[in-house]
């Protein structure tokens, strides 16, 4: 017990303060209006969603997160395809506190285990947005655009793989791609 | 014939906005994943032997099982039989098995089925198994959403079989077919999209025939109509079916259809 409670320590210690906000999430395969209602209804259906608001003609949606609720990419994304569509793109900001990034590695946020990509070391604070570029994420063009930028097999699994550095969790903890 | 031709080629090039619910053909899109969607149609058929109105309703329930698999059940009431009845009812299901989705425009493909009971008499050469015949129908779709246009294709085998132990299908009759359908859709209104509660006027175009297999009898009918969507979770078809030409016996081939549909976003949780 005493173990798990040292490992949570240790963990939380190496997540880098941030809160994540909003998502800008555009959808694609759709033009009638019924079928974007029928996203906004997945979406707002979606317990860490506080409140979304629609661009029809765009078919983009502003989704705000309730405070303090654990926000899981995935969920959004199976909201959109549950619909019957596809996502598009997904942008995602948030607050950063002195979140230290570099190009082509894993980076634990609020639990989350982020690997950016084409990105300039830096340290991250206050309001940023990152763009998710993983299969189903981004248009199959963007995703294999990316590709470039790292050789880890995570990029094509969306897993955490046995070649990857472990420092940001275990072998099959989801990986997130993304890029500023 | 070749007048009709041209209005749909000019249809399908010049329309800048597209929709993909069509009224007399199901797209290869599903309906939402947890939604019910229940729909209520009705025909108004003018019936060529006797100059009457043959009235159909169609009471339909509609379940998107997944995001790839929706299922309904319709039930088919008619007044040819001077009174109106109960004549049977159906199951249909489709299941999408290819998407390519890009911003405002998709690539799919769907396989569908639908096995019907009817107990009706059986009055024509056509083969219906959505209100007229028992039998089974299997086919795909194809529909493709541009920018500017969203064209949809069917194809389609029909087994027509006996209606209940009464009306036996005539051994005189070609009791299979083959339907192929292409349809085109237009958004009318709104020029630009703000709320989801502004009402979307669609204009749709539908070419809608079959030919009996191992026979020279077949039909090829125009059908026009309109949609209204309010807000963007109702809908309101009229449609015209009308029959560019025939080499087999139809009873009633021309006539209006009156279509309420009204969409129940994630009913199961």
């Amino acid at each position: 017990m005493k173990n798990i409670i040292l490992a949570s320590c240790l963990l939380i210690a190496a997540s880098a303060n941030a809160q994540f906000k909003q998502a800008n999430l555009q959808a694609s395969g759709l033009t009638c209006s019924m079928c974007s209602k029928a996203i906004y209804k997945a979406l707002t259906a979606v317990n860490f969603v506080e409140k979304v608001d629609s661009d029809i003609k765009n078919s983009s949606y502003i989704i705000s997160f309730k405070q303090g609720m654990t926000v899981d990419f995935d969920a959004l994304k199976n909201a959109v395809t549950n619909a019957g569509f596809s996502v598009a793109q997904l942008k995602v900001t948030a607050n950063f506190s002195n979140a230290k990034v570099q190009n082509d590695a894993h980076i634990l946020v609020q639990g989350k285990t982020l690997h950016f990509l084409n990105t300039p070391s830096q340290t991250l604070n206050g309001d940023k947005t990152f763009t998710v570029v993983d299969k189903n994420f981004a248009s199959a063009k963007d995703h294999k655009k990316y590709s470039q930028f790292t050789s880890m097999k995570c990029y094509q699994t969306g897993f955490m793989e046995n070649c990857c550095t472990k420092k940001e969790g275990t072998t099959g903890t989801r990986v997130y791609h993304v890029t500023i | 014939m070749k007048k009709y031709i041209l209005i749909v080629a000019l249809l399908a090039t010049s329309y800048s906005h597209a929709q993909e619910l069509f009224v007399y053909t199901e797209p290869a899109s599903n309906m939402p994943t947890k939604s019910i969607g229940l729909r209520l149609s009705n025909t108004f058929m003018n019936d060529r032997v006797d100059g009457n109105i043959n009235y159909h309703l169609l009471p339909e329930i509609m379940w998107g099982v997944n995001k790839n698999l929706m299922l309904h059940a319709e039930g088919f009431i008619s007044n040819r039989g001077k009174t109106l009845v109960s004549e049977g009812f159906a199951l249909y299901g489709k299941y999408r098995f290819y998407s390519k989705d890009e911003v405002h425009s998709h690539f799919r493909l769907a396989a569908f089925g639908r096995i019907s009971t009817n107990n009706s008499d059986i009055h024509q050469d056509e083969i219906d198994v959505n209100a007229h015949n028992s039998g089974y129908q299997a086919g795909i779709i194809a529909t493709q959403l541009l920018h500017k246009t969203a064209l949809s294709s069917s194809l389609s085998f029909v087994h027509a079989m006996d209606n209940g132990s009464i009306n036996k299908f005539p051994s005189t009759q070609t009791n299979k077919a083959v339907n192929y359908t292409l349809s085109f859709g237009q958004l009318l209104l709104p020029k630009e999209y703000t709320s989801y509660n502004q009402t979307n006027i669609n204009f749709m175009v539908e070419m809608l025939g079959q030919h009996l297999v191992n026979s020279n009898k077949s039909y090829l009918d125009f059908a026009p109509s309109l949609q209204f969507i309010i807000h963007s979770q109702t809908r309101v078809d009229i449609g015209y079916r009308k029959q560019l030409y025939s080499t087999m016996v139809r009873t009633a081939p021309d006539g209006f259809m009156l279509r309420v549909e009204h969409l129940l976003f994630n009913v199961f949780k």
